[in-house]
């Protein structure tokens, strides 16, 4: 009699407190998006990024000139009604040139972003589960870290040869170590607990809480790294453009309206004013957004 | 009697918060003599630990913590003097324990660097004659060796050898009261008893007074001469140890005590507990404070706040049922 | 101590396996022949197979790869196949100006930011720290070459207090070394300074919350002390760790700033090369300051155990 009400007790003592937990979790929910909204710099980073990303694809629209027009007799000169950022060295429209170089960055930091992030969130969590793979995989890691991501990303484009394709192929194969590192270790955090131990004695399928399991928990270090990864991103493609290793010549893009920049200096400031600003503002967007969500996922950290 | 060192006249502590000013200790009054032990007693969050920390004024003054009332420290006010007198007093005068060695210790320094700091601060001594003192520190708290000791680190030694030198370094410069955080709550059983013991014995050795905080009803009945009870920021009862576990006066000591599991006696009955958990700060009621779970609480307790009374020579209490005659008594 | 130091120069090792095979397969394994990319696509056969004999491309794979890292170890990197000279002494002549550039980048990163990112702690959430986090902010979000063409603009263009570009070498004189150096370094070392600075800024909180921080005031030690010493020998750990990728950053981030001021480095060397194809320097570079790296690593890892024992026992 005793015992049955005890049970009884302890279930509907159990509902309630999972009620109570659902509740809280709800809550919690709430006071982190509440913080994240509340503190003003992710929140500008977010409408950066917004702003960024409404540009990109309106690019045809908000622009006033066909990038790619030339009109030599206009060459090099300063803004005005009709060229609101000016003109390049070979009389091209900038303010246009830098709308669709927005395109190019944001479209190269998506795509590496993407690509370094799934790739990497996979070798990461592989090699957190498998020794082997794992002493491999941080060997070759402490390798490309002494190499650097900027030498090997010139370096691979140098012998690939400049085109978008190959510069997001370059910068992907760069950060997915970084997002590899990432993975594995929050992995490693995930598996050390009790709740996996326990998975793994009433005998689950190691393949399965790999991936059930433990990979989701993975998940918000990696999109904050991937945030990350997306600026980084657009800063190389902006260097090996300057470099003129990146993009391919005629393509719009701020690293290399920057290059033409740099040859005129002395004369044509708005060639590097303009792209120097967007360039600018979106990696800041980036990293504002990013260190918002990693405080939104991960409130411990702050 | 023997000469007062310290001695704290209703002083309260509050932080400055994002919900405003939350009172931590409110109106807290006692003092320790010259070669005495004081127990303070409560649960985590009856301020206790704010109490001790407001001696040596650890706090930032600046933006998070307002102290209110006295402290004297042998007749002088030290909630008064500049804030970097304060320095003089730490380490030298009064000296505190803290409850987890291994945190407490700074792990990149020695143990013999972290002795002779405490020496060097405060005596004009040179580094050989610093590293001397600091092996005798280490014998004096029973550690062997200390010839070897003092050039490791805190992670080289074991949880019970890292309580004694940080007692070593609170001691090295032969403070006049000593300040125990709950000193023994980090260790094993046996080697607690060893460090209760090695306090009890140097504070009749150097004749300092020590204020003893600590949960633990067992240490206090073993080691205090007079106890003070805090729940939730203020005194509810203060008397000797032995009125303290023969006729508790308040209902929440009387509750400590029968929360203390026994040997003796009928072991399949329940332990004892005290209903309810400690309110929040921010949630303080407005009468007495122990009201909402004390058996004994009437209307009046939730209205109205009683003062601490003294009822006899040595011993004070807080509440309403005492001071009209009712008695308390074992559940 | 001696053991972890010597396990430390052990794991060298394979990273610097690691390393060459990645540098040398960036250029052997990638698609078409480098024969033909140096000669040019309208090359007879003969030149071709011929260069290809020469260059010992011929040879399986691992051969090649052997063959060249016997010569690497007698200091032979190989031809530039532009000019033909040996790929050392090509590297010889661009060595001092990067290295000069990143250690001038460096000392004035780290005099900036140790102090800064100290001072943000200590004030935490107060106007000093604010306006340090936002210097840091920008810091990490304006790119090297971007933050030099900016300097330029200003402060060789409009008021032509420095040089635009060029560089001018010890023998030219102190004065004109350090001016020639200054935009350069500044444009280089800021975005490490702002990493710097929100290392020391976090670690510093983190330690200056801890326990035995608490313990040493009540010891009586001074707020100078309690700082400079208790707490940032703690938080040096953390620091030696930014201040080593900064260090390793700069030299290969040095690639962009020097070709932004003309600065004949090694990256502005890399850079060229990358225009005439000359993939043997290039992989005599990126080899080179690979290797650097690797000692950098070491020599941190080292630091770590004389700042921290607990690493030591490991």
């Amino acid at each position: 009699m005793d015992t049955k009400n005890n049970l009884d007790n302890f279930l509907e003592n159990r509902s309630e407190l999972s009620s109570i937990r659902k509740k809280l979790q709800k809550e919690q929910r709430q006071i982190r998006i509440n913080a994240f909204l509340k503190n003003k710099l992710s929140v500008i980073g977010l409408v950066i990024v917004v702003i960024m990303i409404l540009i990109a694809i309106l690019a045809p629209m908000i622009a006033t000139i066909n990038p790619a027009d030339m009109d030599v007799a206009n060459r090099l000169k300063p803004p005005s009604t009709k060229h609101w950022f000016g003109t390049d060295d070979i009389g091209r429209d900038v303010y246009s040139r830098v709308i669709y170089g927005t395109r190019v960055s944001l479209f190269v930091g998506f795509s590496v972003s993407l690509i370094s992030g799934v790739l990497g969130m996979i070798i990461g969590i592989y090699s957190s589960y498998n020794k082997i793979l794992d002493n491999i995989f941080m060997r070759i890691c402490d390798g490309l870290k002494s190499i650097t991501s900027t030498l090997l990303a010139i370096c691979l484009m140098a012998v690939l040869g400049a085109s978008i394709k190959n510069v997001i192929i370059s910068l992907a194969l760069v950060n997915i170590p970084n997002i590899a590192r990432v993975a594995r270790s929050s992995a490693f955090v995930v598996r050390e607990q009790t709740y996996i131990e326990a998975m793994h004695a009433i005998g689950a399928k190691p393949s399965r809480i790999l991936w059930i399991h433990i990979a989701p928990n993975t998940l918000s270090p990696v999109i904050v790294q991937m945030t990350f990864v997306f600026a980084s991103s657009i800063i190389t493609e902006a260097a090996l453009s300057f470099l003129g290793a990146g993009v391919p010549a005629g393509v719009p893009s701020w690293g290399s309206i920057l290059n033409i920049g740099r040859s005129h200096i002395y004369n044509a400031w708005w060639l590097i004013i303009y792209p120097g600003l967007f360039t600018a503002i979106s990696v800041l967007g980036l990293n504002l957004l990013g260190d918002g969500i990693r405080d939104l996922l991960d409130p411990l950290t702050n | 009697m023997s000469e007062k060192i310290i001695e704290l006249q209703n002083l309260s502590t509050s932080f400055r918060t994002e919900r405003g000013l939350l009172k931590a200790i409110d109106g807290v009054s006692f003092d320790v003599h010259k070669g005495e032990i004081l127990g303070v007693v409560g649960e985590s969050g009856c301020g206790k630990s704010v109490t001790s920390q407001t001696i040596l004024r650890l706090y930032d003054e600046k933006y998070t913590a307002v102290y209110e009332g006295k402290v004297l420290l042998e007749g002088e006010d030290i909630l008064q003097i500049p804030y970097k007198k304060m320095q003089d007093i730490r380490g030298r005068r009064i000296s505190m324990v803290f409850q987890d060695a291994l945190s407490s210790l700074n792990p990149v320094f020695t143990v013999g660097y972290q002795i002779r700091e405490a020496i060097r601060i405060h005596q004009k001594v040179s580094k050989k004659q610093a590293n001397k003192m600091a092996i005798e520190m280490l014998s004096l708290v029973g550690i062997p060796a200390p010839e070897r000791r003092v050039k490791q680190y805190p992670h080289e030694l074991s949880g019970g050898m890292r309580q004694r030198v940080m007692i070593a370094i609170s001691l090295a410069c032969k403070p006049r009261l000593l300040i125990a955080d709950e000193p023994t709550t980090a260790l094993d059983v046996t080697i607690q008893a060893q460090i209760m013991d090695l306090i009890v014995q140097l504070n009749q050795q150097l004749d300092m007074g020590v204020i003893l905080i600590t949960h633990d009803l067992g240490v206090v009945a073993e080691t205090c001469s007079r106890v003070v009870v805090m729940y939730l920021g203020q005194i509810v009862e203060e008397a000797n140890v032995e009125d303290i576990f023969d006729n508790p006066k308040h209902p929440y000591t009387l509750g400590l005590i029968q929360s203390i599991p026994r040997l003796e006696g009928d072991r399949n009955k329940e332990l004892y507990t005290i209903k309810g958990t400690v309110p929040l700060l921010s949630q303080i009621p407005t009468g007495c404070r122990f009201a909402k779970r004390c058996p004994y609480a009437k209307e009046r307790c939730n209205t109205q706040m009683p003062d601490l009374i003294p009822v006899s020579e040595t011993q004070k209490v807080r509440c309403f049922r005492y001071l009209e005659g009712g008695g308390i008594r074992y559940a | 101590m001696k053991k972890y130091i010597i396990k430390r120069i052990l794991a060298v090792i394979p990273i610097l396996l690691v390393v060459s095979v990645v540098i040398f397969s960036l250029v052997h394994l990638t698609p078409g022949d480098p024969a033909v990319a140096i000669l040019g696509s309208d090359a007879t056969q003969e030149d071709i197979l011929a260069l290809r004999e020469a260059m010992g491309l011929n040879d399986p794979i691992p051969v090649q790869y052997v063959n060249w890292i016997v010569d690497v170890f007698h200091g032979d990197l190989g031809n530039s196949v532009v000019s033909n000279a040996p790929v050392a002494s090509v590297l010889k002549g661009h060595f001092l100006p990067t290295i000069n550039l990143a250690a001038f980048a460096m000392i004035i990163s780290l005099f900036v930011s140790l102090p800064l990112g100290m001072v943000a702690a200590r004030k935490r959430g107060k106007l000093t720290d604010q306006i340090v986090s936002v210097i840091a902010l920008c810091g990490i979000s304006v790119p090297s070459f971007l933050l030099g063409l900016g300097l330029m603009m200003l402060f060789s263009v409009k008021f032509r207090i420095f040089p635009v570009s060029g560089y001018a070498p010890w023998s030219a004189g102190a004065i004109e070394h350090i001016r020639s150096l200054t935009l350069p370094a500044i444009a280089l070392g800021f975005m490490y300074a702002a990493l710097m600075m929100r290392m020391t800024r976090a670690s510093m909180l983190e330690v200056l919350g801890s326990d035995y921080i608490k313990m040493a005031k009540a010891k009586g030690v001074k707020e100078g002390a309690l700082i400079g010493i208790h707490a940032f020998k703690n938080a040096l750990v953390s620091i030696l760790t930014v201040i080593g990728q900064s260090i390793i950053g700069a030299l290969s981030g040095a690639a962009v700033v020097e070709t932004v001021f003309g600065i004949p480095g090694l990256g502005s060397l890399i850079v060229s090369s990358i225009g005439r194809r000359d993939y043997e320097v290039i992989q005599g570079i990126v080899l080179l300051i690979a290797f650097i790296n690797v000692f950098i690593n070491l020599i941190t890892d080292i630091a770590y155990s004389f700042v921290d024992p607990r690493i030591r026992v490991q």
